[in-house]
């Protein structure tokens, strides 16, 4: 076929609209990538900038698995990606059958819903961190009223303060699970429920037996979502704990960045930071897979 | 990049994109560029543009178009003089849409060329081609109201501002759309949609107007009434016009010439009497006329000498008179060539009376097996289960050959293909 | 549907916990700007302010500079929040409606590179920024902050296009509007709430972020109200009340948005995910 002088320039002006979008997104998302790999190549401390960048391969990454400090991170990460993001779609789906129903004033309870969601994260975490302090925090109060000596120093405590980051983080985000869980409840047809209702179902069973699998595929992106973003959890930490005490709150993207731009290990600090895009490319390659199979039994179940 | 040709593409956009906010800053200086549009037109209706007259308006040349491995169209040729409606019928999915689209410029065409006001614009874009289309949604915008869906195209052509107004109020009163101005697409019935994309077409006084199946999402009553409005609008504007559509009486009560189109290729181009009256092929006549033409399967026989040869069939005979070849063949009547005839020469079994108030048709059997469709008298008395003795109109009977009319009483003007012969 | 008194009350119950999971929180931190200094720091803390005093509030914004954060986010945020619907809108235009060859593939390149983590790309992020001498400038906040809010931008937009008449952008075209202009005068205003949402999330996005913030602007005088908000400067003690002041005004116009626009917010965070 021959294309038209007007066909042809209609596609050159799609490129050109593209062209700002592909720029920026190559210059300051692609390219870094690349960049970082190279860098995770070299040895680049610059506080001794004597040494130069020299080659070295990937001992950057042999150091990674030795380090005591690195692996407790990933450790600490894992503990944080799971139960945080468990506890997300527990709530998101209570939050989601409760603003799925309909009743007076419900988009109000929406935003009320919403607004944990639309607050910088910095300040949430500012919020809980003074919420757990030792001596003026308001969990201390509830729990513990004018009993001043037992008022526990709650960051202080490995367990405690890594519970409070994702208690906090739960706080912030089940909001975003529960409105794509949401999404996916209103995608159940009523006629379902009412067949169910016929057939004698009881409430719970109508939940076990038709919400539940039908809203697999909702759940699962929700959970693709949040452990993508899980993974990057930088604010809480650095606002709450510093990573403290201890190493013990010390999540990879903040000892990523403390290893950085804090020590100046540029080469090694870059090596983590793949790690962790190797980490949740890997994890977001798995839940596609999930997703795009849970699709496509539904798509059985209709036809 | 394949050659240098792009490349200078390239910069000429990113030229015109970088011009654009210059051109806005310096609008004053552009607004007395357009000479094409600067006739004023106080207060007169407007008028399409006067051009060489007797002159073909739009010419297609060997026009095909494939959609993968579908040949949607096939080597269209077809001339359209200065102010004729032009109808494109056709089944759908026949192509008529895709030719129509062909003109506008929003599909390209896989091979041919088209010529608007004798210039070829294949290479045009749409909005360069002097063209104006209504669409079967209407396609009106939803953000503006009717003055700007009306001033749109002429804002996009840097027409003054006072002339936009005097053109738009002029047009809006040619279709009584002035009181209707300030209102939003969504406060407008079907009808009045229909007529603000009628004005966004005339307002700029195009070369050619193109209509693809306007009528198709309105009710009957509307249909009739705006089918009325577009023939009066032909008449005062004697514009060009392509319409596109598959209801075969919007074709037959607005055209001054039918092209009709089958699989892709044209099979006539005739006035609406023309084809109903000398059907070049089995398509075409069994596409047009409600209810439609009769069929009866037969043969023709071998001439014994001093008889005419005969067509014999499924009940009926038929005398043939220019010696066709023997064979087989397909005799086509319509309803009101069949005549309930107490001296005529077969019968047939009443099986079904459609009354469709004005008109009455006779559903019969043949005794030989077919089935025809008569118009009757309503004064008739009929029953169902009663035989009635028939004779046909031989003079108007139609004979075809391989799908091809072989008792045209004078051979049509245009070209035509066969279905047989598609893609040819 | 009636419900029955029992599932009335486990609804409203349902609806309270919720509602004191949400906001009791941010209720109890915003109590805390309207405090006195001593009733702050008083052991054990009361759970109401016993009187309210605008001590904190007054210093968050005289002594800690808050208003300057305020503009400094202001001025990211909302150049952010236009370069990012302008190019994006033109981007999902090219990827939606016009036949090329790439366009699916991306589209999926785009959703992967919003998956980046932070951390990964911040490194030469930094090092690209400082050969240009842009650490510490406003553009060298807004345009590593566009890389990160076009993918999901092009991503509802190209969405809200697909579903827009075809019809009408060909009128467009016969009536003789260039691409450019199919865009901003056709495009845009009837896609207008997908312009909306994308422009709401992109503010939010880039009104809260942290990380690239606390990297790039390292002068004072530069930084974001997350980044003053969390580096909040204290001698001995943490300065609470000031804290809780500069973040209950920095929630404040995301509170607004949020009830103005939940509609809006939620269609715009749903509609990359369900159709997955």
């Amino acid at each position: 076929m021959r294309p038209t002088r007007y066909a042809r320039s209609e596609v050159l002006t799609g490129y050109l609209f593209l062209a700002p979008l592909v720029l920026i997104l190559m210059l300051f998302c692609v390219y870094p990538v690349v960049y970082s790999v190279v860098l995770s190549l070299h040895r680049i401390v610059l506080s001794l900038p004597g040494l130069g960048e020299r080659f070295v391969g990937l001992h950057n990454f042999a150091e990674f698995f030795e380090d005591p400090v690195a692996l407790d991170s990933l450790r600490t990460t894992f503990i944080f990606v799971g139960a945080s993001t468990a506890l997300e779609m527990v709530f998101g789906l209570f939050i989601a059958l409760v603003i799925n129903e309909s009743f007076r004033s419900r988009s109000l309870v929406r935003a009320a819903i919403l607004i944990p969601w639309a607050i910088p994260t910095v300040i949430a975490s500012q919020m809980w961190r003074f919420a757990f302090n030792d001596q003026y925090g308001v969990v201390n109060l509830l729990l513990f009223g004018s009993h001043v000596t037992l008022y526990k120093a709650w960051l202080a405590s490995p367990f405690w303060a890594l519970s409070a980051i994702i208690l906090a983080d739960v706080w912030k985000t089940s909001a975003f699970a529960a409105l794509i869980i949401l999404a996916g409840l209103q995608s159940i047809p009523d006629e379902l429920y009412e067949a169910a209702k016929i057939d004698g179902a009881n409430a719970g069973q109508r939940f076990f037996g038709i919400t539940l699998p039908l809203l697999k595929p909702a759940i699962l992106v929700a959970l693709l979502f949040r452990t993508m973003d899980a993974f990057r959890v930088f604010d809480l930490v650095f606002v709450m704990t510093q990573g403290g005490p201890g190493d013990s709150t010390d999540v990879l993207q903040f000892y990523g960045y403390k290893t950085m731009f804090t020590e100046g290990l540029v080469g090694y600090g870059s090596a983590i930071s793949i790690v962790v895009f190797l980490l949740v490319f890997a994890v977001s390659l798995l839940y596609v897979k999930l997703i795009g199979t849970s699709l496509l039994g539904r798509r059985e179940a209709t036809a | 990049m394949k050659n240098s040709g792009e490349l200078t593409l390239i910069i000429e956009r990113i030229a015109k994109l970088v011009a654009w906010p210059l051109k806005r800053l310096l609008k004053s200086e552009h607004q007395s560029g357009t000479a094409e549009h600067s006739n004023p037109g106080h207060g007169n209706p407007p008028r399409a543009n006067p051009g060489p007259p007797g002159k073909n308006r739009v010419v297609i040349r060997g026009v095909s178009k494939r959609f993968g491995k579908t040949q949607a169209l096939s080597n269209i040729d077809l001339d359209i003089p200065e102010g004729e409606l032009c109808v494109l019928l056709g089944p759908s999915g026949c192509g008529k849409s895709t030719l129509l689209r062909i003109i506008a410029g929003l599909e390209p065409a896989t091979t041919g060329t088209i010529l608007i006001n004798g210039t070829d614009v294949t290479d045009e874009s749409p909005g360069n081609r002097d063209i104006a289309m209504v669409f079967q949604n209407y396609a009106i915008y939803p953000h503006m109201d009717v003055f700007h869906n009306i001033a749109f195209p002429l804002k996009l052509r840097k027409v003054p501002k006072d002339e936009i107004h005097t053109r738009v109020h002029a047009t809006a009163k040619l279709l009584q759309l002035d009181e209707l101005l300030q209102r939003k697409p969504f406060q407008l019935s079907g009808g009045q949609r229909q007529r603000v994309a009628m004005g966004r077409a005339i307002v700029r006084r195009p070369t050619v107007f193109l209509f693809d199946e306007p009528l198709s999402n309105l009710d009957a009553r509307l249909r009739l009434e705006m089918r009325v409005e577009i023939a009066q609008l032909h008449r005062k504007l004697g514009a060009t016009m392509i319409y596109v559509t598959h209801d075969q009486v919007e074709a037959m009560t607005l055209a001054d010439r039918i092209v009709v189109i089958s699989k892709g290729c044209i099979q006539q181009i005739d006035t609406p009497e023309g084809l109903y009256t000398n059907p070049a092929n089995l398509m075409v006549a069994g596409f047009v006329g409600t209810p439609a033409m009769n069929f009866v399967q037969g043969r023709i026989s071998c001439p014994i000498e001093g008889k005419k040869s005969l067509f014999r069939g499924e009940g009926i005979e038929l005398e043939v008179p220019e010696c066709g070849p023997p064979g087989e063949a397909v005799a086509g009547i319509r309803p009101e060539h069949v005549r309930i005839d107490p001296d005529g020469a077969f019968s047939g079994k009443v099986e079904f009376i459609e009354d469709t108030g004005s008109d009455r048709y006779a559903h019969v059997k043949l005794a030989g097996g077919a089935k025809m469709v008569l118009r009757v008298s309503p004064h008739v008395t009929l029953k169902i289960d009663d035989t009635v003795p028939l004779s046909i109109d031989e003079q108007q009977a139609h004979l075809f050959v391989d799908g091809i009319n072989v008792r045209t009483r004078e051979q049509p003007r245009t070209r035509q293909e066969g279905p047989g012969e598609a893609g040819s | 549907m009636r419900r029955s008194p029992g599932e009335r009350l486990t609804l409203v119950l349902a609806i309270a916990v919720g509602m004191l999971f949400s906001i009791a929180p941010v209720l109890w931190f915003a109590t805390i700007a309207i405090k006195s200094r001593i009733e702050i720091t008083a052991i054990p803390p009361s759970l109401f302010p016993r009187e309210i005093s605008f001590e904190a509030i007054q210093a968050a914004i005289h002594r800690y500079g808050l208003m300057m954060f305020v503009k400094n986010s202001l001025i990211v945020a909302g150049s952010t929040t236009i370069v990012c619907v302008f190019v994006g809108a033109f981007a999902a235009y090219a990827l939606a409606r016009i036949r090329l060859r790439f366009s699916r593939a991306l589209l999926i390149a785009i959703l992967a590179v919003a998956m980046f983590p932070q951390i990964s790309i911040a490194g030469p992020v930094w090092r690209i920024l400082r050969t240009l001498g842009w650490l510490n400038t406003y553009q060298g906040l807004i345009i590593p902050y566009l890389a990160l809010t076009l993918p999901l931008t092009v991503w509802i937009l190209a969405n809200f296009f697909k579903e827009l008449p075809g019809e009408l952008e060909e009128a467009a075209k016969v009536d003789g509007a260039g691409p450019f202009q199919t865009v901003t005068k056709v495009f845009i205003p009837l896609a207008a709430p997908g312009i909306f949402t994308a422009a709401i999330l992109t503010f939010i996005y880039s009104w809260n972020e942290f990380f690239f913030a606390l990297l790039i602007m390292t002068r004072r005088k530069m930084q974001t109200l997350p980044v003053g908000i969390a580096l909040f400067p204290g001698a001995y003690t943490m300065p609470w009340g000031e804290i809780a002041a500069a973040s209950t005004i920095a929630t404040i116009p995301l509170i607004v948005l949020v009830v103005l626009f939940q509609r809006w917010i939620i269609s715009g965070l749903t509609a990359g995910a369900v159709k997955g």
